[in-house]
């Protein structure tokens, strides 16, 4: 008889390509674990003690195997010297920017990239107080480190950034690069902090999304720049990402494969791609390398009964358990913040149910 | 040049993203005694729904719609002040425009509102983060007559307040009154059917095309 594995035995196993004894379930909690402990949604992304006791007593509650991480969609405006809001009013779900950097052309030129030498940009120092705790009990420091094409949207006032990607495009790639360099400071500082052996960065957003760029486009704008920092993280000894190719990306996916090959990655990405690409497209592009995720839409989790989502994650499972380097439940974005526990459970209670490997 | 001519170089320079050449159309027809609201109908709004239609096709993507909002832009700054003049012709209906209170993802919402626009809609755009007591004051400034409201939401967070929107237009007594139109990523058929609304739309043009059918 296989003896069950604890949820870091379950995740060791399926990272270093071995079978687990069941489908791992990343739920992709944050702001949902806050709701759950008591602690303001504001508070969770404005401390990171905060953040990471959230995340850690909902990981312990649930028994899932994702670990705690500090990250939102819109970072990178707050540490170039922007505004940012924390969620505590009704309606927000997560920090969001009150006060763009660059608002014109030439407030890129002025734009410095900030340094980790001295005091920690923006949310960064959170970011940092979450890694340390997470490092003192051995679990993986993860850091986001892209996208460099999202935090640039961010940045600058998002709709005149779209506009200079066809109006100006040397300015669009001068804040890109700005952007690209401020990450792989992130990286040196956390990398030689804990340790490249410890990290699990996660890279991805949604603006590079097929509903905002072309393929041509993300060629352009975006692939260069992650690119480098997939460079940078492989030289540094780094061997496993997140990746969250946010929203539909199905268009993108030639260039996320194209990485692999143009960098000669050895190491495993874990791709977890909006609701909208399909489990059998992520197996064929990634699955003989890679994790990948099976990317349940978040609001299901708000508008299906438990029983209801047992069959969805049933479905899921069933389409991705067998890819070849390993799969893991997840939903497909952020869980829902004010979804109930139990929805939780119906992951883990599925993948006890139907994604066992023996 | 004739006058159509005048009003397919209206229609080509939004669909190129032309946005001086758009503005010099717009003089151009103002100078041939083309109507500002002719223009508008006949040229920029022709335009604006072929992109809407190319956005849809996935020919075109975002910088491409927000480089041809400033070509109609920059047209619509030499024709309103023209509008006044001219007998403004026979709209479909008034539309409230919005983001949900809490969320400030505001492209989405920014194309909805152009869509109605050059669909025939006197469009009233509230921006974002919008509470639901400036929503219903706003209604109230219609006096019982037909209105659309479109709500957008990019979280499922501010998508919980679409339905204390619907509680607030039921409670004011306003409901019969309004037509409600939600979206965001989010936003799904059972979402609007479980909180009551009226419609969702896939993308900006989906929503102007429901928005015409429900207020016709």
């Amino acid at each position: 008889m296989t003896q069950r594995m604890t949820p870091p035995e379950r995740m060791m196993a399926v990272m270093s390509g071995q079978k687990p004894d069941r489908v791992p379930v990343v739920p992709f909690v944050l702001g949902y674990s806050s709701q759950i402990t008591g602690i303001s949604l504001g508070d969770f992304y404005a401390d990171g003690d905060k953040c990471f006791e959230a995340q850690f007593a909902s990981m312990r509650l649930h028994g899932y195997e994702q670990t705690p991480m500090y990250g939102y969609a819109s970072m990178g405006a707050f540490e170039f010297g922007g505004e940012i809001e924390y969620p505590y009013g009704k309606g927000q779900g997560a920090p969001f920017v009150k006060k763009h950097p660059v608002n014109d052309i030439e407030d890129i030129e002025k734009l410095e990239v900030p340094d980790f030498e001295n005091e920690l940009p923006g949310a960064y120092k959170q970011a940092d107080k979450l890694a340390s705790r997470c490092a003192e009990l051995g679990m993986p420091v993860s850091v986001q480190v892209g996208s460099t094409f999202t935090a640039a949207s961010v940045v600058a006032n998002t709709s005149e950034f779209i506009s200079w990607l066809i109006m100006d495009p040397k300015a669009a790639h001068l804040l890109l690069g700005k952007v690209c360099d401020m990450f792989i400071n992130a990286i040196d500082y956390f990398a030689d902090k804990y340790g490249a052996e410890n990290m699990l960065p996660f890279d991805g957003g949604p603006s590079e999304s097929n509903t905002m760029i072309s393929a041509e486009m993300f060629a352009e704008f975006a692939y260069p720049y992650m690119k480098r920092i997939h460079s940078h993280l492989k030289e540094l000894g780094i061997n496993s990402v997140l990746m969250h190719p946010c929203s539909d990306q199905n268009k993108n996916i030639q260039h996320y494969v194209k990485l692999r090959n143009e960098m000669g990655w050895s190491g495993k990405y874990v791709w977890l791609f909006g609701p909208e690409t399909p489990i059998k497209d992520q197996i064929t592009a990634f699955g003989d390398h890679d994790v990948v995720c099976g990317n349940i839409n978040p609001p299901l989790f708000l508008s299906s009964s438990y029983e209801e989502l047992l069959e969805i994650c049933r479905k899921t499972i069933e389409e991705g358990m067998n890819s070849p380097s390993g799969f893991i439940l997840a939903p497909g974005c952020e869980f829902p913040v004010n979804a109930a526990p139990i929805k939780v459970m119906a992951m883990l209670d599925a993948a006890e149910k139907y994604g066992k490997y023996e | 040049m004739s006058n159509q001519e005048i009003l397919n170089k209206l229609r080509d320079t939004i669909v190129t993203q032309d946005i001086k050449g758009c503005a010099e159309a717009a003089e151009e027809a103002l100078e041939t005694g083309i109507s500002a609201f002719d223009a508008i109908n006949g040229g920029l709004s022709v335009g604006m729904k072929i992109v809407g239609d190319k956005y849809e096709l996935g020919e075109l993507y975002l910088p491409h719609i927000m480089m041809s909002a400033k070509a109609m832009d920059a047209a619509m700054e030499i024709l309103t002040p023209e509008l006044e003049k001219d007998k403004a012709g026979e709209k479909i209906g008034n539309a409230i425009t919005f983001v949900q209170e809490g969320d400030i993802h505001e492209i989405g919402h920014r194309l909805v509102s152009i869509m109605l626009s050059v669909n025939g809609f006197n469009v009233v755009d509230l921006g974002t983060d919008v509470s639901n007591e400036i929503i219903i004051g706003e209604i109230k400034k219609f006096n019982d007559d037909t209105v659309l409201i479109a709500g957008s939401a990019l979280m499922t967070t501010s998508m919980q307040g679409q339905k204390d929107t619907m509680e607030a237009l039921e409670k004011e007594g306003l409901r019969k009154s309004v037509k409600v139109m939600f979206g965001g990523a989010p936003v799904s058929e059972r979402w609007i059917q479980e909180i009551g609304a009226d419609a969702t739309a896939k993308n900006a043009a989906d929503a102007a095309r429901i928005a015409v059918k429900l207020m016709t």
